[in-house]
């Protein structure tokens, strides 16, 4: 655009913002500024600014009224910032979904209240006339057919070795392998199975609508009479009020009652953190290429008009802003290429005691509040136990509904029909079960089944779905599969015990992918294609160090590999030397079988590296994998395991120039001098400067990681989970003020490898082979290697990398694991616990790379990064030596676990027995040689070309994204093109 | 003692069961004219230029104190008169040079070898010496193995059966735990035609270790087009493995890109067979293995 295009867009935008105050007035979108029914009246102000401040321009509502003109506005809710004038005349009539490409890359950022922005987002939707398309509601539908998901499947041609003896701890399993089970044996699994590939998912605003009743009618800030609201106690209303008035759900078919939301497949809004982020997506959420979800058009009304209005100032991230002051560490967040808050989303991401509630019942927990309520002393820990018990109430409320809701469905059965009739058989029993758990302690297999998952979806009313782990299933189902097995001498009726154990885990498995999480099109973007992961941890050893791989065990994995789905995330516990080597080799079968699942622990390293943080060595010994392979000491231990993700490259860009990120063009670190040799006489000299910008930003991230906690003690306590952890009952304290037994924060630091390639060529190129100067290096930078950089690159080529196995390769990462160890450990969380460093990184490696220039690695602008601790593509052409490099890393300096991914291809010429005998050897030599933790991708980059090409024959792809898989036709472009480019090693 | 390696591959897996190291041994007492590794075959180092990496910029020239690079000549050194002395290597920006051969003593080999342990112990694999002919180095082989031994690493070795039977008996094989034993062409005079050397010394070999000894043994047999690979020549093997009792062989298929290897190292070729085998000859080549109930290994 030149000068007067330039002038001429802004007058328009002049313009167009003028125009919104008629556009408001029509009677249907007036409400959503003005809306007498609920009374949300909508007052703002807004400042659209340049950089310089050479542009400004003020838009107002007020009371119905809105009014746009140039200038400066006191106090506005949200201050709007373009690059520059250009920058605004190009985006503003920009679509919310473009838009956001401008906020990525910082051309354009904003200061203050977000929600405003989102609103504004979308009231700009809803004034060009956008109209939710495709809506077929009000249920689920199926996006795909049935058959064509069936079709697809057989592409997956299963290999299955049968061992036919015992091992391990298994008692009864004949052949622990299972191998001559499959889905066909399983009409009903093989159903659901299809079913749920099928169904498009669908928004649910129930807990979000009852959630804001709730708080209209009693109160936030202060209660009813005016007084200020005990958060425990406000929040355990409320809590109450969603599980109490849930819609009760027994979905066809299912052995199982319960849904974690009223639709068939559902996303549930949580407006108390994350949900108004979607705000400026309600109307284009069920047509937007990845991902889509239904929405209800009097469902999008309902957010926008009744529920986001009300939770614009009350939710954690805009709490925590006014609170703090604007702090500078939010600022650094809110620029997206430093690191990544989840608080602002959730804190979930734990491991709840299920094998309390299995034992004990809630009702007992319930019991030991009331006594502990009338023993307590102070007004603070009094509400702490009511809320305890309130909670409780509503779960058990939300039980004898389900059973009930059973029964109602069995008697508008026919009983004279066969099929019906049986169905009657399952519903009474469904029925009696609910009446019986969670309250109760379970008896019986499904009993237990039943009462986690009860408990699962309460949790959920209270809690948002980002990685609730479930456990140790395996451990949680076996006493119960025993005492059932114990029960009969009959060989068939053990097969039928079998058969139906195999029957509750896929029920279980099915019903745990009832819900995905809310993910705006940014999320799309930075960490396209997670689930809730809603993890699931096998084998290892037990509280005592015995051998914990059993029967259940087994079922679980063969349960998992015939559905093949991305929730459960499977995570295999495997202590070498305790464990059976025939254990590892069905692990490794599973991931042949699954492409990328399980994914597999070194369980005596991570045991290690538990107790060097201080846990007890029972409890390290309990430990569960969370969200994607983090580990939390199941049922006590609140350790947000993902509290932040830390990109390892921004410090490096930021130590390349003087303090400022290029992206973000000002300076957001100290000032460490420009690069040259008088600046940095020595390699030592600048990778100092480096560590200085890395110190500084994980400073920054503690702050405002401890800044979120304390707003989440008062935006967001936890009542209800608290009930099921060690600790809180005893301490008088909610888990979010510190009272879980173990109380750490867990940390990603993303990219490790290219900030460790970078500094390598540096100090190779620029030191000691003296080939390059600074600012050869910085043009060709700038340059993105585009113009005469080939000799540059063919230099960089050759200075060997990390994960070569060259001497040398390997010092600076060992040295950076230490540092950030050492500086994380050396500040405390805001409930008194210790941050805990791993090196995974979601799909952030891709989000990250997306913002990111070229670096001295030769990696280009906006490609990809490495994922979770994994050597870059190239770094050698042999499996064996990245082994030896990542294996031989300090395990004691990454306790919050790490991820390590191997693309692996299957010879053709090979038997089943051959691979899987070479590919236990590389797992199992990785282990001995220290390693922590392995995740498979068995698949060819061709197949992987071949499913982008025909997605519809691949609805099945399960890939390992670093951490988490994900369903391959669901990633967004760049990160199916990471995969593929990832070094694929061929077995031969 | 040192001797010449030409190169250690890690992370092997087509040269003896598991993943194994393989070590190419400098020096053959044969001289095939097909020989798929030709820069083993001198027992001297040697020095190889890569063509596709040259970029002509002529450095390497002007810093030639004997004046054996010149430009026109189509292996670009004049190996007469050069006397490695590595400027050439050392000067070129596109490391267009390489030597060919680097001597390892008995300890930094073994080291290498035993850093991989690991992966042998996981996967039944260990180390397999090839060449070359690695049985030329027997005193050096006899040190490495008995210290590679006493770490219980699994040898196997890739021989042309050309060696003293008692050197080889004493120094060599009590510490073998499989042996590759290469059988090429069953008439003496077409063998020495192709191999410089006759076949006695190689078959009395063989029959002595199928006859006495226990040792996993393996023939293998290269399939050369118009040279090992005439019907004639299988035929003849086939009724030698009989005679023997041996009912199972390795075939291995010719791959012509050992050319461009000649070419780097210099060498003049008299055999230039530039085609892989066609699914057709391996079809015939296997069928006529089956019918006499040999087995192989599927190719």
């Amino acid at each position: 655009m030149n000068e007067a295009e330039i002038n001429e867009s802004l007058e328009k935008f002049k313009e167009t913002l003028g125009l919104l105050d008629i556009v408001f007035t029509r009677r249907r979108l007036r409400k959503e500024i003005y809306n007498e029914k609920t009374g949300f009246i909508f007052n703002a102000k807004y400042q659209f600014t340049t950089r310089d401040g050479g542009f400004n321009l003020k838009l107002i509502f007020d009371n119905g009224k809105i009014t746009a003109e140039e200038g400066i506005v006191d106090d506005p809710n949200i201050k709007i910032i373009y690059k520059d004038k250009a920058t605004l005349a190009e985006t503003w009539d920009k679509s919310a979904d473009e838009t956001l490409e401008y906020l990525l890359d910082n051309s354009m950022s904003f200061e203050g209240n977000m929600a405003y922005l989102t609103k504004f987002s979308y009231l700009t939707t809803l004034a060009t006339g956008a109209k939710i398309k495709g809506y077929k509601g009000p249920e689920n539908r199926l996006i795909h057919s049935i058959e064509e998901i069936e079709k697809g499947e057989e592409n997956r041609k299963l290999k299955s070795d049968a061992l036919n003896r015992k091992i391990d701890n298994v008692h009864y399993l004949k052949d622990p392998y299972l191998a001559n089970y499959s889905i066909n044996d399983f009409p009903r699994l093989k159903y659901l199975k299809s079913r749920r590939r099928a169904l498009k998912p669908a928004i649910c605003v129930e807990r979000a609508k009852l959630l804001t009743e709730y708080h209209l009618e009693n109160g936030y800030e202060t209660d009813k009479s005016g007084n200020p609201f005990d958060p425990e106690l406000r929040n355990a209303g409320a809590v109450n009020y969603i599980m109490s008035n849930k819609k009760p759900i027994i979905h066809g078919q299912f052995l199982i009652a319960g849904s974690t939301t009223s639709k068939e497949v559902g996303i549930p809004i949580y407006p108390e953190l994350i949900g108004t982020a979607a705000w400026p997506e309600l109307q284009s959420l069920g047509v937007r290429e990845l991902n889509p979800n239904d929405i209800a058009p009097k469902d999008a009304d309902i957010l926008s008009q009744e529920v986001f209005p009300y939770w614009m100032e009350r939710n954690v991230r805009e709490h925590c802003r006014v609170n703090k002051h604007n702090p500078k560490s939010l600022w650094i967040e809110e620029r997206w290429v430093f690191y990544f808050m989840m608080k602002n989303n959730a804190i979930s991401h734990t491991v709840p005691g299920f094998p309390k509630i299995l034992n004990e019942g809630l009702e007992s927990i319930r019991n030991k509040a009331v006594k502990m309520e009338s023993e307590a002393t102070s007004d603070e820990k009094k509400n702490f136990y009511k809320a305890i018990q309130t909670a409780i109430n509503g779960a058990l409320a939300y039980a004898n509904h389900l059973s009930e809701e059973a029964l109602r469905i069995a008697e508008s059965l026919d009983s004279n029909d066969p099929e019906q009739a049986l169905r009657i058989d399952e519903l009474k029993e469904i029925s009696r079960i609910c009446a019986k758990v969670p309250a109760k302690p379970a008896e019986t297999l499904q009993e237990a089944v039943q009462s986690i998952w009860t408990c699962f979806t309460c949790i959920h009313c209270e809690n948002p779905n980002s990685a609730m782990s479930i456990g140790r299933l395996d451990q949680m189902l076996q006493p119960y599969f025993l005492s059932e097995m114990e029960k009969t001498s009959n060989d068939e009726e053990k097969e039928k015990i079998i058969n139906k154990s195999i029957e509750l885990v896929g029920n279980l498995i099915l019903r745990i992918n009832d819900h995905d999480p809310l993910i705006p099109s940014i999320g799309n973007k930075l960490f396209g294609g997670s689930s809730s992961d809603d993890t699931v941890t096998i084998g290892g050893v037990d509280r005592n160090g015995n051998n914990a791989v059993n029967d259940m065990t087994f079922i679980i994995l063969k349960t998992n590999e015939m559905l093949c789905f991305q929730d459960p995330n499977m995570n295999a516990r495997y202590y070498s030397g305790i464990n059976s080597k025939e254990y590892l080799r069905r692990l490794t079968e599973v991931n042949i079988n699954m492409v990328s699942s399980p994914s597999i622990h070194n369980d005596k390293a991570m045991i290690e590296a538990l107790v060097n943080e201080g846990f007890a060595l029972e409890d390290a010994r309990d430990w569960a994998a969370t969200g994607c392979v983090e580990p939390t000491v199941v049922g006590k231990h609140f350790g947000h395991t993902n509290a932040m993700l830390l990109n390892m490259v921004a410090p490096l860009e930021m130590a390349l120039n003087n303090g400022i990120h290029p992206l973000i063009g000002v300076q957001v670190g100290p000032e460490t001098g420009f690069p040259d040799l008088d600046n940095f006489p020595k390699f030592e000299d600048f990778y100092s400067a480096y560590k200085t910008q890395l110190k500084y930003l994980i400073d920054q991230s503690i702050e405002i990681n401890n800044y979120l906690g304390e707003s989440h003690q008062y935006i967001k306590p936890t009542p209800f989970l608290s009930a099921f952890y060690d600790g809180p009952l005893e301490k008088g304290k909610d888990l979010v003020q510190g009272g879980a037994v173990y109380n750490t924060s867990g940390v990603a630091l993303v990219s490790l490898t290219d900030a460790v390639d970078s500094l390598l060529v540096i100090k190779d190129l620029i030191y000691n082979k003296k080939e390059i100067n600074y600012s050869t290096l910085l043009y060709a930078l700038k340059d993105n290697f585009e113009n005469g950089s080939a000799e540059l690159l063919n230099k960089i080529q050759k200075v060997p990398k990390f994960g070569s196995d060259e001497p040398g390769t390997k010092d600076i990462a060992d040295d950076l694991l230490d540092y950030c160890y050492d500086l994380y450990k050396s500040e405390k969380n805001y409930r008194g616990g210790t941050y805990l460093v791993g090196y995974w990184s979601i799909s952030y490696h891709v989000g990250y790379g997306m913002l990111t220039g070229a670096l001295p690695s030769g990696r280009k602008k906006g490609k990809a990064l490495t994922p979770g601790l994994t050597p870059a593509p190239g770094s050698s052409d042999l499996l064996l030596q990245n082994i030896r490099t990542i294996a031989s890393l300090d395990h004691l300096k990454m306790p919050n676990n790490a991820s390590y991914n191997v693309k692996l291809v299957p010879h053709p010429g090979d038997s089943h027995g051959e691979t899987l005998d070479l590919f236990t050897g590389y797992v199992q030599s990785f282990i001995d040689l220290g390693g922590m933790q392995w995740q498979f991708n068995i698949v060819t980059s061709d197949m992987l070309r071949d499913a982008m090409v025909h997605p519809e024959n691949y609805h099945w792809l399960l890939v390992r994204i670093s951490g988490y898989n994900a369903y391959f036709t669901k990633i967004n472009k760049n990160m199916q093109i990471e995969l593929i480019e990832r070094t694929e090693f061929n077995a031969r | 003692m040192k001797t010449l390696i030409v190169d250690i591959r890690r992370n092997a897996l087509d040269d003896g069961p598991g993943i194994r190291t393989l070590i190419f041994f400098k020096g053959c007492p044969l001289s095939c004219v097909w020989c798929q590794n030709p820069e083993t075959k001198k027992a001297d180092q040697e020095l190889s230029f890569t063509k596709e990496d040259c970029s002509e910029c002529t450095i390497c020239m002007s810093h030639c104190k004997k004046g054996a690079i010149n430009f026109s000549n189509q292996y670009r050194i004049d190996r007469d008169i050069c006397d490695l002395c590595g400027k050439c290597i050392e000067v070129c920006p596109n490391q267009a040079y390489k030597y060919v051969g680097k001597e390892y003593d008995i300890k930094e080999l073994a080291e290498l070898i035993l850093r991989d342990k690991v992966f042998y112990d996981n996967t039944g694999g260990g180390v397999t010496l090839s060449g070359g002919e690695p049985t030329f180095h027997m005193e050096y082989l006899n040190a490495l193995l008995k210290e590679l031994k006493t770490y219980g690493i699994h040898i196997c070795i890739e021989t042309s059966g050309y060696y003293n039977n008692e050197k080889f008996i004493e120094l060599v094989l009590p510490f073998l735990d499989l042996i590759y034993f290469d059988l090429k062409i069953y008439d003496s005079n077409i063998h020495e035609k192709y191999c410089k050397v006759p076949n006695q010394l190689i078959l009395s070999n063989f029959e002595y270790l199928i006859k006495n000894e226990s040792i996993e043994l393996l023939p293998r047999i290269p399939l050369i087009p118009e040279i090992t690979l005439k019907e004639e020549n299988l035929r003849s093997w086939i009724q030698y493995f009989k005679s023997l009792n041996i009912d199972k062989v390795w075939l291995l298929p010719y791959n012509p890109l050992w050319l461009s290897k000649s070419e780097k190292i210099g060498l003049e070729t008299e055999y230039n067979y530039s085609e892989w085998l066609t699914i057709d000859t391996k079809r015939k080549i296997k069928s006529l293995f089956r019918e006499n109930n040999i087995k192989i290994n599927d190719f």
